[in-house]
């Protein structure tokens, strides 16, 4: 496909994850941030299901449900406390601080499971980049007003 | 005071999406990546339904029973979306490191976008220097570890 197109759509994966995290959110003031998390996950399976059934061959899926080891089924779990976590916070903090801010989380994290599992490849340039993110995390935390 | 305890639990929130992100990663490749996310969302309704019975108890989570738009029970469909358009693009010349940068920076400038309108009903919010360098710092300290990472 053409760069331009890919960037669009790289551009546009990421407002998904926005507009999906404060609608979802939105729902939380009325049936609370769990509440809310169980309709994300309810409608997400259903489109999800869709998806698999008519373009299930596409990425060539092959389930073999007795191979996967049980613990990786718990991503969901930790998946349905993250959402709720999410829309308890964003309310609070507005779209843009609770965005950044699991941003930053996620991202440090990340580096740190690549780094235990030796897959970093320029340490001094992550490490740079870890400071950095704690920069930001702390430039929020000046008093408004 | 409080709002230090939200940010906590946002960037605490991040952890887990990593966690989550690593496991259903491990699970795409017993899988798909669709696969991988559907058996995530799927396990995530128990997960959630547990929550709510175990935290909320009382408020009702059923549509129309509060006065709720129709439409924002559908932030799902947009979360079900994102795996299936990752998928196009980190396979594509953008690969990992590409598709994530993207994706971080259009998170960014949206959501920043969503407070200054207020869009979604949710209160419109002003941001401060302080805000905006908070936005650089995690933006660009994030991209700087996705390009240095494997």
């Amino acid at each position: 496909m053409v760069l331009p197109f890919l960037i669009l759509l790289a551009l546009f994966n990421g407002f998904l994850v926005v507009t999906s995290r404060v609608i979802n959110a939105r729902l939380g003031t009325h049936v609370s941030a769990a509440g809310a998390s169980f309709w994300n996950h309810f409608v997400g399976s259903v489109f999800l299901a869709l998806i698999v059934i008519f373009l299930g061959d596409v990425d060539g899926g092959r389930v073999t449900f007795t191979e996967i080891p049980l613990v990786l089924f718990l991503g969901g779990f930790i998946g349905a406390s993250y959402v709720a976590i999410n829309n308890f916070v964003m309310p609070k903090v507005g779209a843009t601080k609770a965005t950044v801010l699991v941003i930053a989380g996620q991202i440090v994290l990340g580096a740190i499971i690549d780094m235990s599992n030796g897959q970093i490849s320029n340490l001094n340039a992550v490490i740079l980049g870890i400071l950095l993110v704690i920069l930001g995390v702390w430039f929020g935390s000046f008093k408004r007003k | 005071m409080n709002k230090q305890i939200y940010a906590a639990g946002a960037v605490g929130s991040g952890g887990l999406l990593a966690l989550m992100i690593f496991l259903n990663g491990e699970l795409a490749r017993y899988t798909s990546p669709t696969w991988s996310s559907f058996i995530a969302h799927f396990v995530g309704i128990f997960g959630s339904w547990l929550l709510w019975k175990l935290i909320v108890r009382n408020k009702n989570i059923w549509p129309y029973s509060s006065g709720t738009p129709l439409w924002a029970y559908l932030g799902g469909v947009g979360g079900a979306l994102i795996v299936v358009v990752a998928n196009i693009t980190v396979n594509s010349s953008l690969g990992l490191v590409g598709s994530l940068s993207l994706m971080i920076l259009g998170q960014a400038c949206l959501a920043m976008l969503f407070d200054l309108t207020g869009w979604f009903s949710f209160e419109k919010r002003k941001l401060m220097l302080a805000d905006v360098l908070q936005v650089i710092c995690i933006v660009a300290g994030s991209i700087l570890i996705i390009w240095s990472g494997g």
